[in-house]
C-alpha cells in the first residue's frame, strides 16, 4: 500500500534534463543560494539523497509546487521533496514537532493532543460564547451539531480554529448558521490536517485520510467538508482515492467551494459592495495550483467587493506565502519563513491592496505573521470570514 | 589496384547526344543514394568507389534498415558502372564536359560530377588513455559492462553521432550494464530525438554535464593492465561536488574531420573547408549540395552536421539539382552567348578570374586560345569586366546598354544622376517592387563584379554626379568572388582621379533581397536625400 | 503529362518543390491561403553582419520570384484545396475553391504535395515569461519583422550598452505543453540574431541560455564559434520566469553553483515551431498525423512520401526544420515525384 502511496513522488525524477526553468521559480532561491529544485533532483539522481535529507533545505521548501509548474518533463517537485523528507524522518532527522504531531493525531484525532471529550466542551463553549454575542439568530437557536448522522455534511476543521485561534471556528460556526446548512461535526477526527504527508510518513499519512473517510462514512455524511485549509483539503481531493484504491463514496468539498455553490444558487445573504478598501486574493498552492480552485473563491469577493485587484503572478503561477509545508509549523525554521517571504510581502505591497483575502489557515497565519512583523497596512482576512462579515453588515 | 565491376567503359563522348553522364565520386549512404535517383532518371553513372570513406557517422534508428533504401548497386551494373578507386581521379574540364582519368589510366568524359566525399570522424584525443575506444555506429550494446560515453571533448560531438551513442548507451543499460555520458551539448535530432533521451534516463542512462572544464580520466590498477578507469568530472548542475565514476571502458564519441578525399573534392567544387573539415561550398543562391564550380555538386555528410535522415534528402535533392542543372546546361552547350573575339591579347586574365570555370585555355605552340564552355557559364560578366582588350562579349553584360542609356540622356540630365548598379539576384529584386527615387539610376547587373572600372569611370566621365555599386553580402554572391571584386574596385576608384576639383561619388555596400527597407536608407543616405 | 501538380502551402517548401518540378518541365499549382506567397520566412530578416551567415531567409525572394515567373506555374494566392479524390494510383481531381468566394476551379492532379508549413508557437502561454506584458521581451521573429523593416531603433530605442537575453526553448523540448520535441531551427537562429545585433549595436552584450546548443545541420558549428569568439555569454539553463523592476527585467539563474539574480534590459524568446492548425482537407484525405500533429511521413528515411500513393509532404508540416533542412526536403520531395512519375507510378 505505502509503495503505492509512494507512486507520485518516485514519478521519474530522472525525466530532469536539467532546463532549468525551475530555479528562477523557486521562492527560495535567493535565500538559499546554493540550492535549488534542479540541483536538488540532480542530487538525488547522482545518489545523495542522504546528504539532501540532511539538509534544511528540504524543509524550508514549502512544497509550493511553483518551480515545477508546467515543468517540460512533468516533475512534481513537492512530491520529490516529500520523499527526500521520508528519507531524513527515517534517518531521525525529521521536526520534532511535526513528528509529536503525527502521533498526536494519530492517538487523538488531532494534532494537538486535545482529547474528544476536551474538544466537544469546547466546541460547545464556542458556540454558546457565539449565541451570546449575535443577535440575529435564527429561531431554532445555534448549537453545534456532533456526530449527527444523516447530516449533510461533515465539517472538518484545522486544529488552529480551537486553539490559537477560536474566533475562525465561530466564524463557520456562523457560515453554517446563516446560510442554513445541515452540518456536523465529528467527536473522533476533528482535524483536516496531515502532518504525516509533510514528513513523507506515507503510512501514516494513509491513516489519518482513511481515519477522515470512514469517520465520513460512519456518520452517512453525503458531504466531507473542508475547512480553509490547504495541503489537507488537496490530499483528499486528490490523493485519497488513489491511496485508498477504492472510490470514497463521499463528496470533498471545501468550505469555499460550498460558499460558493451557495452563491451560484442564490442562497449566500451577503450583500454586495460591503467589504470596503481594495481587496486582493492569495491563492494558496494546494488550493489554487494543485486543484485548481481560482474562479470561486475570486467570485464570492467580487460578490461582497466593489474594489478587487489581483496579484501578480496569480492563480496557477501565485508567489507561495512562504508558510506553508510545515514550514510554519515547524519550530526549526523560526523568523525564516517570514525573511523567505519577501516576495509575497513585496508582491502584496504593489497590488496596494487594503484586505487580502485567502483559504488556507496556513496562508492566513503567515500572511498574518508578515502583516505584522512588517507592518503592512491591510488585514489579512479568510474568504469566509469576509462573507460573514458581509452577511452581518 | 583498381577494379573494374564492369568491362565496357563508356567511350568518350560517343554517347553525349543520347544520355547524361554524371561521375559519382565517394563513398557512403549519400553517395549511393544520389547515384541510384539520378540512374532513375535515366542518367548514365558512373560510381567511382572510394571504399576509405567510411559509414560511421550516422544516427542509424534500429525500425529502420537503411538497406530497404539503397539498391545493391554491384548488381546492377547493366545500369550502373563501378569503379573501385583508392584515390581520386584526376578531373579536369574540357569544352564544356568533365573529363576523370582514374588511376587504371582509362578516361571517360562527363557532364556533370558529384562529390560524396564524406567526413572522418576526429581523432581520440592523446590525453584520454590508450585503451579509449572510438565510437563508431559499429559499436553495438556493451552488455554486463560499466561504460563511459565521453562526449564533447575539446571538440564537440557530431551530433548524428551523438545520438547513435545515446542509444548505444541505453542499450548497454538495458542488459545489465551501466552506461554514463559525459557531455556538453545533447544533440536532438528530428522529431522522434527528445523520445530517445526520455527512454534511455527510463533504461538508467545517467547524464553528466560538464562545462568548460573538460573531465578527467585515469587508468586504475597497474600499468599495462589496467582494472578499469576512474572518471572525475565537475557537473555543472551541482559543481560543487565533482562526480566520480569507476567503470570498465571508455567510448569517445568525437567530432568531424576532413576526409582523405576532401582536399581534392574542396578543389572541384572551388570551396573551402571548414575548421572541422566541413564544405563551405555552397550558399543561398545555390540550393542543395550546388557548389560554387559549375557543375559540380557536393552531397552526404560532408556538406555539414547532418545525420542519415538529412543525408538521404540532402543527396535526393542534389541528384534533382544536378538533374536540373544538366538539363539547362545542355541548352546552353550550343549558345553564343559568350564569344572571345581577336582582339584577345591572350593575358589570361579572364582565364583566372571565372569564378565558374567556364573558360578553358586551349594551349598551341603560336597562338593559345581562350575557348569558353558555355554549359558552365553562369553569365556574371566578371570576366568581360576584367578584359582588357574587350575581347569578350557577352549578352549579359551591361557594358553597351550602359552606352546606350548615356547617349539618350542629355549632359544636364546625367549630371543631377546617380547610376545605381545592382546584382540583380539581391538589389535587383529590391528595385522591381519600390519606387526609385528621382536623382537616381537604377540598372540591374548579372553580378556587381561585371561593373568594370571602364563602366564607373566612363559613368562619371559623362558627367553622372556619382555611381553606387551594390553586391549581395560576402559569401552570398553567386559567383563567389563577384562581391570582393567590386568592393575592390570601388575602394581603389575613391583613391583615384579627381572630378571638377572634387573626389569623385562612388559608393558601394552589399544586401540581401530581404532587405528591401536597409537598401532603401542606404541608397538615399548615398544620394544625400531624406528619408521618404 | 499534361496534368499538374498541386502544391498546398505556398512557403519556401511549397515554393521549392514546385520551383524544382517546373524546372524539370512539369506544370505545378500552387494554392496558397495568404495573399502573398513566402510564407513565415517572407517576414524574416537577413542575418548577415559582414559577411552572409547563410541564415537562407533570402532565399524566398528567389523563390517567390521564381514561381511568379515561370510559366510553368500556376500560382493561386487567396485560394485553398477544398477536396480531393483519390484513385487506388493516387490523386485524381483536386478541387481549388477561391477563399471568401464560392469560386472553385477542378483540376486533374498528378500528384499532390502538402507543404502547409508551422504556426510559431504563442509564448504568450507561458506567462511568467512576460510577452506581451513586459516591455523589452521580444520573440526571434519579431526581431526579425524589427530587422526586416530596418527598424531595429524599437528594439535599441536609443539606448547604449543594451544587456540582451535569448532564451532558447520557448515551446520547445516542452512535453507539458504538448511538444516534446527540438525545434531544430532555433540555436542557429539565435546565435545567428546574437551576432547580428552585435554587428549592428555593437556595445550590447548578449547572454545565452539554452538548455543544449543544437549544432546539426550546415554552419552550426562555426556560428556557435563565432559567437564564443565575439564573447557572446553562454549560459546553461533557461529561465522560468522574468521579473521586472522598474524597466529591468531581472531573472534568477544558477551560475557557478550559486542562484544569482540577473539584470538585463532585453530578452529575446527563441519561440518553437508547432504543427500548423489540420486543414479540413488532411482530414478528408486521412493523413495520419504524428503525436506532435505534424503529418506523417512513411517512415524517417522516406519521408517525402505519405501513407497514400500520389501524395507528398514537404516542409515544416512533417516536423520542425530550419530553412536550410527545409529546402534539401523539398528538393527530395521534387527527386521522389519526379522518380514515381517516371516509374509510371502515378498515372
Amino acid at each position: 500500500m505505502s509503495g503505492e502511496i509512494l507512486i507520485s513522488s518516485e514519478k521519474s525524477y530522472s525525466d530532469c534534463f536539467t532546463c532549468g526553468s525551475c530555479i528562477s521559480r523557486c521562492f527560495l532561491a535567493e535565500s538559499y543560494p546554493e540550492m535549488n529544485p534542479r540541483k536538488l533532483v540532480h542530487r538525488l539522481l547522482t545518489g545523495r539523497e542522504r546528504e539532501l535529507a540532511d539538509s534544511e533545505f528540504i524543509w524550508a521548501c514549502t512544497l509550493c509546487g511553483r518551480c515545477t509548474t508546467g515543468c517540460p518533463k512533468g516533475l512534481e517537485m513537492d512530491a520529490i521533496v516529500r520523499h527526500l523528507r521520508g528519507i531524513a524522518w527515517q534517518m531521525g532527522k525529521a521536526p520534532e514537532r511535526i513528528v509529536e504531531g503525527v502521533k498526536k493525531a494519530l492517538e487523538f484525532g488531532n494534532n494537538t493532543g486535545l482529547e474528544s471529550a476536551a474538544f466537544v466542551d469546547m466546541a460547545e463553549w464556542l458556540a454558546e460564547e457565539l449565541a451570546d454575542e449575535m443577535e440575529d439568530l435564527p429561531e431554532e437557536g445555534l448549537s453545534v451539531p456532533i456526530d449527527k448522522e444523516g447530516a449533510d455534511v461533515l465539517y472538518i476543521p484545522n486544529p488552529r480554529e480551537y486553539t490559537s485561534n477560536p474566533n475562525m471556528f465561530q466564524t463557520y460556526m456562523k457560515f453554517f448558521t446563516y446560510t442554513n446548512t445541515d452540518w456536523t461535526i465529528s467527536s473522533r477526527v476533528f482535524d483536516i490536517t496531515n502532518w504525516a504527508y509533510y514528513l513523507g510518513d506515507n503510512q501514516d499519512a494513509l491513516v489519518l485520510v482513511r481515519n477522515l473517510v470512514e469517520e465520513a462514512r460512519r456518520l452517512k455524511v453525503r458531504t466531507l467538508l473542508s475547512t480553509e485549509c490547504g495541503h489537507g483539503f488537496k490530499i483528499l481531493r486528490k490523493e485519497a482515492e488513489q491511496w485508498l484504491g477504492e472510490p470514497l463514496g463521499v463528496e470533498v468539498l471545501s468550505v469555499v467551494e460550498l460558499a460558493h455553490r451557495y452563491l451560484e444558487e442564490g442562497k449566500l445573504p451577503v450583500k454586495p459592495g460591503s467589504i470596503e478598501g481594495t481587496v486582493t486574493y492569495h491563492d494558496p498552492c494546494n488550493v489554487g495550483r494543485k486543484l485548481g480552485v481560482f474562479e470561486q473563491p475570486r467570485e464570492l469577493i467580487k460578490a461582497i467587493a466593489d474594489d478587487f485587484v489581483e496579484l501578480w503572478p496569480n492563480r496557477e503561477y501565485s508567489i507561495c506565502c512562504g508558510g506553508g509545508g510545515s514550514v510554519g509549523q515547524n519550530t526549526r525554521m523560526g523568523q525564516k519563513k517570514l525573511e523567505h517571504a519577501l516576495a509575497k510581502h513585496d508582491q502584496i505591497i504593489r497590488s496596494g491592496a487594503t484586505v487580502i483575502a485567502t483559504s488556507c489557515q496556513n496562508c492566513l497565519s503567515q500572511l498574518g505573521d508578515l502583516q505584522s512583523r512588517y507592518d503592512m497596512p491591510l488585514e489579512v482576512k479568510s474568504v469566509i470570514e469576509l462573507l460573514v462579515e458581509s452577511i452581518e453588515t | 589496384m583498381i577494379l573494374r565491376h564492369s568491362t565496357e567503359v563508356n567511350p568518350t563522348g560517343q554517347s553525349a547526344e543520347t544520355a547524361q553522364r554524371v561521375l559519382v565520386v565517394g563513398g557512403g549512404i549519400p553517395a549511393v543514394a544520389a547515384a541510384q535517383a539520378l540512374m532513375e532518371t535515366g542518367v548514365q553513372v558512373t560510381f567511382a568507389r572510394f571504399r576509405d570513406v567510411a559509414e560511421h557517422v550516422y544516427f542509424d534508428m534500429p525500425a529502420v534498415h537503411v538497406g530497404d533504401y539503397l539498391r545493391d548497386l554491384s548488381a546492377e551494373l547493366d545500369e550502373v558502372e563501378i569503379v573501385d578507386i583508392t584515390r581520386a581521379p584526376v578531373v579536369w574540364r574540357d569544352h564544356g564536359v568533365f573529363r576523370a582519368t582514374f588511376e587504371d589510366g582509362t578516361e571517360s568524359a562527363y557532364d556533370c560530377l558529384l562529390l560524396a566525399p564524406g567526413i572522418s570522424l576526429r581523432p581520440i584525443p592523446l590525453d584520454l588513455p590508450v585503451e579509449t575506444e572510438l565510437f563508431t555506429s559499429r559499436i553495438k550494446a556493451l552488455p554486463g559492462q560499466q561504460v563511459l560515453f565521453l562526449m564533447d571533448y575539446k571538440e564537440l560531438t557530431h551530433p548524428a553521432l551523438g545520438m547513435s551513442a545515446i542509444r548505444i548507451a541505453a542499450e548497454t543499460a538495458r542488459n545489465g550494464g551501466k552506461a554514463v555520458v559525459c557531455f556538453r551539448h545533447a544533440p536532438v535530432l528530428h522529431v522522434f530525438g527528445e523520445a530517445l533521451y526520455d527512454s534511455a534516463r527510463k533504461d538508467g542512462v545517467q547524464f553528466v554535464r560538464y562545462g568548460e572544464e573538460s573531465p578527467k580520466v585515469q587508468r586504475l590498477g597497474d600499468g599495462g593492465n589496467p582494472a578499469g578507469f576512474r572518471l572525475a568530472v565537475s557537473d555543472i548542475i551541482d559543481s560543487e561536488n565533482e562526480f566520480v565514476w569507476d567503470c570498465d571502458r571508455i567510448v569517445a564519441v568525437t567530432g568531424p574531420d576532413a576526409s582523405s578525399i576532401s582536399e581534392w573534392a574542396r578543389t572541384m567544387a572551388d570551396g573551402d573547408l571548414d575548421e572541422r573539415g566541413f564544405m563551405l561550398s555552397d550558399n543561398i543562391h545555390s540550393n542543395s549540395g550546388r557548389s560554387f564550380a559549375s557543375g559540380v555538386f557536393v552531397v552526404g555528410e560532408a556538406t555539414g552536421n547532418l545525420d542519415l535522415i538529412g543525408c538521404m534528402a540532402q543527396a535526393r535533392a542534389a541528384a534533382a539539382q544536378a538533374e536540373a542543372w544538366m538539363r539547362r546546361s545542355r541548352l546552353k552547350r550550343e549558345d553564343d552567348f559568350l564569344s572571345v573575339s581577336t582582339a584577345c591579347v591572350r593575358c589570361l586574365t579572364c582565364y583566372r578570374v571565372c569564378p565558374h570555370s567556364a573558360l578553358s585555355l586551349q594551349p598551341q605552340v603560336s597562338r593559345s586560345r581562350i575557348e569558353p564552355s558555355p554549359s558552365f557559364c553562369l553569365e556574371c560578366g566578371i570576366c568581360a569586366s576584367v578584359c582588357p582588350s574587350g575581347a569578350i562579349s557577352l549578352r549579359a553584360y551591361p557594358e553597351e546598354s550602359i552606352a546606350g542609356l548615356i547617349k539618350e540622356l542629355t549632359p544636364s540630365e546625367i549630371s543631377g544622376l546617380t547610376f545605381v548598379f545592382g546584382c540583380q539576384r539581391s538589389a535587383g529584386i529590391i528595385a522591381e517592387s519600390i519606387d526609385m527615387p528621382e536623382n537616381a539610376r537604377f540598372l540591374a547587373v548579372p553580378c556587381a563584379g561585371s561593373v568594370s572600372d571602364y563602366i564607373i569611370w566612363g559613368v562619371l566621365a559623362a558627367g553622372a554626379r556619382g555611381v553606387l555599386v551594390v553586391g549581395c553580402h560576402h559569401g552570398n554572391c553567386r559567383s563567389d568572388s563577384g562581391t570582393e571584386l567590386a568592393a575592390a574596385r570601388v575602394e581603389r576608384g575613391k583613391g583615384l582621379g579627381v572630378f571638377g576639383g572634387k573626389p569623385p561619388r562612388i559608393g558601394y555596400f552589399t544586401i540581401a533581397p530581404n532587405e528591401s527597407a536597409r537598401f532603401q536608407r542606404l541608397l538615399h543616405e548615398f544620394l544625400g536625400n531624406d528619408l521618404p | 503529362m499534361d496534368k499538374p501538380i498541386v502544391v498546398v502551402g505556398g512557403g519556401i517548401a511549397g515554393l521549392s518543390v514546385a520551383g524544382m518540378l517546373a524546372g524539370n518541365g512539369m506544370r505545378c499549382i500552387i494554392v496558397e491561403r495568404e495573399a502573398s506567397l513566402g510564407g513565415h520566412v517572407r517576414d524574416w530578416a537577413c542575418m548577415a553582419t559582414d559577411k552572409c551567415l547563410r541564415c537562407f531567409c533570402c532565399s524566398a525572394e528567389d523563390l517567390v520570384g521564381y514561381a511568379r515567373s515561370s510559366d510553368k506555374i500556376d500560382v493561386r494566392t487567396g485560394w485553398e484545396l477544398s477536396s480531393v479524390s483519390l484513385s487506388s494510383g493516387g490523386p485524381k481531381q483536386a478541387v481549388l475553391k477561391r477563399i471568401g468566394s464560392a469560386e472553385e476551379k477542378t483540376e486533374e492532379a498528378a500528384a499532390l504535395v502538402i507543404a502547409t508549413g508551422f504556426e510559431p508557437y504563442n509564448p504568450g502561454e507561458k506567462i511568467l515569461l512576460g510577452h506581451g506584458r513586459l516591455d523589452g521581451v521580444f520573440t526571434l521573429a519579431e526581431m526579425d519583422s524589427l530587422l526586416r523593416r530596418d527598424m531595429l531603433s524599437v528594439f535599441t530605442r536609443g539606448r547604449r550598452g543594451l544587456r540582451a537575453a535569448f532564451f532558447q526553448c520557448v515551446g520547445s523540448r516542452d512535453a507539458n505543453s504538448g511538444a516534446n520535441y527540438c525545434s531544430q531551427y532555433c540555436c542557429k537562429a539565435a546565435l545567428r540574431m546574437a551576432l547580428k545585433l552585435m554587428h549592428e549595436s555593437p556595445d550590447i552584450s548578449v547572454t545565452l541560455f539554452y538548455i543544449d546548443i543544437q549544432l546539426a545541420g550546415k554552419y552550426a558549428g562555426a556560428l556557435l564559434k563565432a559567437a564564443e569568439d565575439k564573447g557572446v555569454r553562454l549560459q546553461q539553463g533557461v529561465p522560468g520566469e522574468i521579473t521586472n523592476s522598474e524597466d529591468l527585467l531581472e531573472v534568477i539563474v544558477e551560475s557557478q553553483g550559486l542562484n544569482r539574480k540577473e539584470p538585463f534590459d532585453r530578452v529575446i524568446l527563441s519561440i518553437g515551431e508547432r504543427p500548423s492548425p489540420k486543414q479540413s482537407v488532411l482530414d478528408q484525405l486521412g493523413l495520419p498525423a504524428n503525436e506532435f500533429g505534424f503529418v506523417s511521413s512513411r517512415d524517417p528515411l522516406d519521408n517525402s512520401r505519405t501513407a497514400i500513393p500520389g501524395v507528398y509532404v514537404a516542409g515544416t508540416c512533417s516536423g520542425p526544420k530550419d530553412i536550410e533542412t527545409t529546402l534539401e526536403h523539398a528538393g527530395q520531395t521534387a527527386e521522389v515525384i519526379m522518380a514515381d512519375l517516371r516509374k509510371g507510378a502515378l498515372r
